[in-house]
């Protein structure tokens, strides 16, 4: 089976280690991910807040999927949530009309019979074989960071609870790690209070990191790079505010991978220098 | 789609508004409407199915945008990502991945020229 995969900015732009892992453990699972290098931005939060044009630059990516003949895999919430949100939308014909207008002059257009997935769905789809594979059992008490938008809202994600997700622990848990529970486990880690406020952005991420700590995990689980952005790349900044909140990040199929048994470089391990104390 | 009795249950489960920013008692009567996560639990927690995200999208259109939303919205225009991407590609090559190859100056003007009017 073969999928393209989105990385969409943050992932591309910072992680190169999330699409290695991701890459590696999809992989073993018989599921091809194919390079998507053409792609634009989802649109984000940013264009829909400018106006209506959002929807052209969502679905000439979907519209390059189709060319090809492939369903998409996302990494992070906020694409999934997008392309879901225009997926939707394009089931009215009228403005399906409108959209492949303009992509007709750039010879493409859009149906909407491309799927788009995030990698936690497509996990959860092959959840029998994931357990397969584990080799090495993990002996770890880890955090889970739900990945908002990959459930909520739940008119537009169409998966897992919208207020208290389960499939990211089902997932972790097939590795032997213990995710544990903590207080604010179900609050979004607010990376994208940044954007407007970085000291919000920092409170919210010391916050959580700090009960995770408290609640015994020495690592936090993260399915999207906007909450290792925040997590990982404002460590330094968290740690001035709160010196105890700190935990190293973990990509998702980074810690599958290594329930696989792979090596932590097939993982991107040494990239940003992950740690497992 | 329902309409806000100003009940507060949005802003009981608002991030931005847990971390201080003033709020009323709905997020759509809030003044700044650009400090949010976008995590949508506003939108599952209103017992009256008020169109949140569409209603806050709106009122943004409407309002200057902050000084981050612009350089974002500019290189959106300019190299098709919200993110910089200069030197990316150098640090793909270290990994062993392949480069992005950044969408034409001319596909991005047609996918985000205004709408035109409704006939």
């Amino acid at each position: 089976m073969e999928r393209l995969l989105y990385l969409g900015c943050m992932v591309y732009n910072r992680f190169p280690d999330y699409e290695i892992a991701a890459k590696a453990v999809l992989s073993r699972l018989g599921i091809k991910l194919r390079d998507f290098h053409e792609f634009t931005c989802c649109s984000s939060t940013f264009m829909p807040s400018v106006g209506d044009t959002w929807i052209y630059l969502a679905s000439y990516n979907l519209a390059l999927a189709e060319r090809r003949e492939m369903d998409i895999v996302t990494l992070c919430g906020t694409c999934t949530g997008v392309f879901k949100r225009a997926l939707l939308m394009l089931r009215d014909e009228a403005l399906r009309e409108r959209v492949n207008s303009r992509l007709a002059e750039l010879d493409l257009s859009v149906s909407g019979r491309a799927g788009v997935s995030h990698l936690l769905e497509v996990l959860t789809q092959q959840r029998e074989r994931v357990e397969r594979e584990i080799r090495s059992p993990l002996n770890l008490k880890v955090a889970l960071q739900h990945p908002c938008n990959v459930f909520r809202p739940r008119e537009i994600a169409r998966f897992d609870d919208p207020v208290r997700p389960s499939a990211m622990r089902e997932m972790v848990e097939l590795t032997g790690a213990e995710a544990v529970r903590y207080p604010l486990e179900y609050e979004c880690c607010g990376s994208a209070l940044l954007i407007t406020s970085e000291s919000m952005g920092i409170s919210s991420g010391a916050d959580k990191l700090l009960s995770a700590r408290e609640a015994g995990a020495r690592a936090m689980v993260v399915a999207c790079g906007n909450c290792a952005y925040l997590f990982d790349r404002h460590r330094d900044r968290i740690a001035a505010v709160r010196r105890e909140a700190q935990l190293p990040v973990l990509f998702l199929p980074q810690l599958l991978g290594l329930a696989f048994g792979m090596h932590g470089r097939e993982l991107g391990l040494e990239i940003r220098g992950v740690e497992l104390g | 789609m329902g309409e806000c009795t100003r009940c507060g249950a949005c802003v009981r489960v608002c991030i931005a508004a847990r971390q201080g920013l003033a709020t009323g008692a709905s997020v759509l009567e809030r003044s700044d409407r650009f400090t949010c996560a976008g995590c949508w639990k506003c939108v599952e927690a209103c017992p009256e199915g008020v169109d949140i995200y569409g209603l806050m999208m709106q009122s943004r259109r409407y309002r200057e945008l902050p000084e981050s939303y612009k350089a974002a919205v500019r290189r959106i225009q300019s190299t098709g990502y919200a993110m910089p991407a200069e030197g990316v590609n150098a640090i793909r090559e270290m990994y062993g991945l392949r480069p992005i190859r950044r969408v034409r100056r001319r596909v991005l003007e047609k996918l985000l020229r205004a709408s035109e009017p409704e006939r």
